[in-house]
């Protein structure tokens, strides 16, 4: 149930129903959010008679007009006849409401003069700036219409509360803890006392009802704190502990890494917790562990056992022989393999796995063991590693 | 949202909004936080800023000039084309040249499903086809483009109205 005196702020997930918002829900909802793009900016510019700042009135991401908003428009002539605008339209936009800067990345623009039939060209160049030029010579004022496209702060489902993992809060989210009080201070108060809305009593009984409330949630936030899945305020504590970086990283990230690596702590590096970390660290885009286990009795193929090891029925390819009676096999190898929709989802991946990923293997398992990762291919797969592969029908 | 008046208060997260007593996420895994909701808020809001209001398409002759497709903020898409030459103006934004200017007005307001009233406000309106320009004007409901070969010959005209 969110909102309201009984239930107020954090808003706890519940089950989808009238009283309150699921995980699936508010996941739904922040994705849509995160998936919007519209324009940075749509400016309408009118030079004067000669070169110097133009009029720029229009709408932005920071408000519905952007005077004085610092975006600017300068005519320069560049050469003889050669003209141009140069939009500046500052680092980002000031959100109105709370004056915070969000910080916006011009990626194009699409300039068109009003009141002619003349042709301008846009280029981006550093510092944001658009820049329109004339094709033709320039004769009178022109005025334009200039849409402005680009990337503001990378919006994430997780900047707002929303995760797969999420889960409904089952003890408070459909009957808040302040409404089971407040029913039975009525009930404890007896039929002596008014519990007619305004009545002293009931107004006493509301704020008792809030107060234990208060108090059953800080029991259940100190119980929430002890993992780091479900810890907030011991989120920096729990970074520490786990000898997790946080360096520009979201609450959420950290979060992630936090209880990726406690699950490796916890239980030891098995098949099980290894596939948890993964999946607890690169959520949907995890696709599975490849490990070639084998048995003692029956290790993989490309396994090397050293001369004179008990009970060795055969020694293996001698090419897995890196000397010194070293045992070796392909059992120490694994592979991570991952989906990407695009190049530019597989380099976030990328960093994810080499620089989070890689540092809780190499603290969790023996030094031995190697590891490698794999894009899982769209179409088609990939012998003896892709899950599509003949063994698996 | 028509009328761009939305901010993150109008959807309840106000700039004092915040966690009762401070205590922030009692289990993050299943609590939204107040910080949380003003970050979603303030970029629905901020989208809502520059989001198009309408995108129209416009089909012009010789004494016929009308909308023929229309999505808008405030009705249903009418992805249908309209074939015949009298639109109802309930539905269509109303159009009528002068010259080498094409006149499209919308509804002065519209009410979205909850029974809110919002003005439709145009702040500027960008026309795709080259050589066209809007004119103004800015603030009202209607809009202005200019074509300098006219509209006396067949074609379409794509508009995007902020």
């Amino acid at each position: 149930m969110p909102f309201g005196g009984m239930s107020p702020m954090p808003l706890r997930l519940g089950a989808q129903s009238d009283t309150s918002i699921s995980p699936e829900n508010w996941l739904r909802l922040c994705d849509d959010v995160a998936a919007q793009h519209h324009p940075l900016a749509v400016l309408y510019i009118a030079e004067g008679a000669g070169a110097g700042a133009c009029a720029v009135t229009g709408i932005s991401m920071g408000g519905t007009d952007v005077a004085g908003s610092g975006i600017t428009a300068t005519l320069a002539n560049t050469s003889g006849t050669n003209w141009q605008i140069t939009i500046s339209v500052g680092p980002g936009y000031i959100d109105p409401e709370t004056l915070e800067l969000h910080r916006w990345s011009v990626s194009f623009a699409d300039p068109r003069p009003v009141g002619g039939v003349f042709i301008s060209l846009a280029g981006i160049s550093t510092n944001n700036n658009v820049l329109v030029t004339y094709d033709n010579a320039r004769t009178t004022p022109l005025r334009h219409v200039v849409t402005i496209y680009g990337t503001t702060e990378q919006r994430w489902s997780g900047d707002y509360g929303a995760e797969p993992s999420k889960s409904r809060a089952g003890n408070a989210a459909d009957v808040p803890y302040a409404w089971v009080w407040l029913q039975e201070l009525q009930v404890t108060r007896g039929d002596a006392f008014s519990i007619a809305s305004g009545s002293f009593t009931q107004m006493e009984n509301v704020a008792l009802a809030r107060g234990f409330a208060y108090l059953q949630d800080i029991a259940e936030r100190h119980a929430s704190n002890q993992l780091p899945t479900q810890a907030d305020q011991s989120l920096g504590r729990w970074a520490t502990i786990m000898n997790v970086g946080t360096t520009d990283d979201r609450d959420w990230q950290v979060r992630r890494k936090c209880a990726a690596k406690y699950a490796l702590t916890t239980t030891g590096a098995t098949a099980a917790s290894l596939n948890a970390a993964a999946t607890l660290l690169f959520g949907g885009n995890f696709y599975g562990i490849n490990w070639t286990l084998g048995t003692v009795d029956y290790p993989p193929e490309a396994t090397f056992w050293p001369p004179g090891f008990t009970g060795d029925p055969s020694p293996g390819p001698g090419a897995l022989d890196i000397g010194n009676g070293v045992w070796t096999s392909s059992r120490f190898h694994f592979t991570v393999e991952l989906t990407a929709a695009n190049e530019v989802e597989a380099t976030r991946l990328i960093g994810i796995a080499h620089r989070d990923f890689d540092e809780m293997l190499q603290a969790s398992l023996p030094p031995v063991v190697t590891w490698d990762y794999r894009f899982n291919p769209t179409n088609g797969f990939i012998l003896d590693t892709s899950r599509m592969d003949r063994e698996a029908l | 949202m028509w009328g761009r008046g939305a901010s993150a208060g109008s959807y309840g997260a106000s700039s004092t909004l915040r966690d009762y007593g401070n205590i922030g996420a009692i289990n993050a895994n299943t609590d939204i936080t107040s910080a949380q909701y003003k970050r979603l808020a303030s970029d629905v809001a901020a989208s809502a800023r520059t989001a198009p209001i309408a995108t129209l398409l416009v089909r012009y002759s010789a004494g016929s000039t009308f909308v023929t497709n229309c999505v808008s903020a405030w009705a249903p898409p009418l992805f249908l084309e309209y074939i015949g030459y009298s639109p109802p103006s309930s539905l269509y934004p109303t159009t009528s040249v002068a010259g080498n200017y094409l006149h499209v007005t919308f509804p002065s307001s519209a009410v979205d499903e909850y029974g809110v009233s919002e003005n439709i406000l145009v702040r500027i309106a960008v026309s795709t086809l080259n050589g066209t320009a809007w004119q103004g004007p800015t603030g009202d409901s209607s809009l202005v483009i200019y074509y300098g070969p006219g509209f006396s010959d067949f074609g379409y005209l794509p508009i995007v109205v902020y």
